[in-house]
């Protein structure tokens, strides 16, 4: 309990209004909130694992077909097709009955319809095929293709051609120089951009960053400052006497254990 | 049942609900309150407060006892805060000054807040702060947390947080003065 009076205290100290008016809790939960919250969460937490699992779930086709079912699929669409043929004449009998149609045009139609359908979807693969035509097996041989190309490109040595040797040696070179005093152009231009931002006022400084609240993180900026601070106080609190004696003691001791008499005589 | 005890069961997968249910029932009102004041509707604190939760449940196994539960959970619930706070400007393209117009204005039609006319000059003065000097201050005048930990819930220096604060309490002061 110690730290909350501490606190108290601290908050009387900064605002004593705010320290007045103290710290009660002015929301309300609905009633009985609190007695199934642990519930609730353990419902809401079920059902996270439950959708994770469902999620995780392993994707298994849990639906049967009858056996041959695929196999026997075009066979099915055939039988299906001439029975809808068979059927339309009778159907559609008073409609069409004003004319005329070979005897036999019914009894065939069926196959005819069936043939042409056939004939079409040939047609249609044919033209895809020669849109984009492929040699035969090529995707059978690829792999092996690339394999044997990836390893010989690995057993090739590397043709070695000497730069320095090259003529683009001296274009390079020509190069460097040319971008060594565009480079200088350029710095020395770049400082009389400087000395024009040097003009902004503190004032323009502190409005940019009030109107930029949403770029600048407060807490992180503050962070910053209070290390600089604490940084900039401990070496200003090491007396100046101080760093001059360890200077001398410093400049005494390799004096003493460095240099020799012949040294010294040399020196002199 | 102490933190150690909760933690001690939750290893163990018999006692691994109980430990939980205790965990919720130990923390529920603190942590509540604590993500309450920041996003201020009672829909919108519950399934945050019910996400951290969560989130603590999933991470428990790898809880390392170096630092507090509590704080551990703060600091859970205070990600899930910023986190909610963030998705919801995106959503509704909010400037910051819109955001916080909404949670003000929140706060006046919400009828279960029923404090009185000084305090809801406080939660509205509050308001106008940036969230993360909002964390640092509703931790330290409403949780009355210290500086150390409150270091360890928001990742900051404990210097930092004592300017941040002070700031902040200037500022509540200053507009709570101007609006009389």
């Amino acid at each position: 309990m110690e730290h909350k009076d501490l606190i108290k205290q601290e908050l009387n100290q900064i605002s004593p209004l705010l320290a007045e008016i103290g710290n009660r809790n002015g929301f309300k939960v609905p009633k009985g909130y609190f007695e199934n919250l642990t519930e609730n969460v353990l419902l809401k937490k079920n059902a996270a694992s439950f959708d994770e699992a469902i999620l995780t779930f392993p994707k298994i086709n849990s639906f049967t077909t009858p056996e041959n079912y695929f196999e026997s699929t075009e066979k099915l669409i055939v039988d299906i097709s001439k029975k809808m043929v068979d059927d339309e004449p009778i159907l559609t009998f008073s409609k069409l009955s004003a004319f005329k149609v070979d005897e036999v045009y019914f009894e065939n139609l069926s196959s005819h319809v069936f043939e042409k359908i056939k004939n079409s979807e040939l047609n249609q693969e044919l033209i895809k095929v020669e849109s984009f035509s492929i040699p035969e097996n090529y995707f059978e041989t690829n792999p092996d293709k690339f394999l044997a190309a990836a390893k010989a490109s690995e057993q090739t040595e590397t043709k070695v051609i000497s730069w320095f040797h090259s003529g683009y040696f001296k274009f390079s070179a020509a190069a460097a120089v040319a971008a060594f005093i565009i480079g200088i152009t350029f710095l020395f231009q770049s400082k009389s951009t400087i000395s024009v931002n040097q003009e902004l006022t503190a004032q323009e400084i502190k409005c940019y960053l009030q109107t930029h609240t949403e770029d600048v993180d407060e807490l992180q900026l503050t962070d910053k400052v209070v290390k600089a601070n604490v940084k900039k106080t401990i070496i200003n609190s090491i007396p100046k006497q101080n760093k001059v004696e360890i200077e001398k003691q410093e400049l005494k001791n390799y004096l003493e254990n460095e240099l020799d008499e012949t040294d010294l005589n040399d020196a002199i | 049942m102490t933190d150690e005890e909760i933690l001690l069961k939750y290893k163990i997968a018999e006692s691994r609900d109980m430990a939980f249910k205790a965990l919720v029932v130990k923390y529920q009102q603190r942590l509540y309150f604590h993500i309450r004041r920041m996003v201020i509707d009672h829909d919108d604190a519950n399934d945050v407060l019910q996400n951290t939760f969560i989130k603590a449940w999933k991470g428990l196994e790898n809880f390392r006892e170096e630092s507090q539960l509590y704080t551990w959970l703060y600091r859970i619930g205070t990600n899930e805060c910023l986190t909610f706070l963030a998705q919801k400007q995106r959503k509704f393209s909010y400037s910051l000054d819109e955001l916080q117009n909404h949670l003000s204005n929140k706060l006046t039609a919400d009828n279960q807040f029923d404090g009185n006319q000084l305090e809801t000059k406080l939660q509205k003065a509050i308001l106008t702060l940036p969230d993360k000097q909002r964390l640092v201050f509703n931790l330290r005048y409403y949780d009355e947390m210290p500086y150390e930990e409150m270091s360890n819930v928001l990742g900051t220096s404990e210097g930092a947080l004592k300017a941040s604060y002070h700031h902040a309490v200037k500022k509540i002061e200053a507009i709570i003065k101007n609006t009389d």
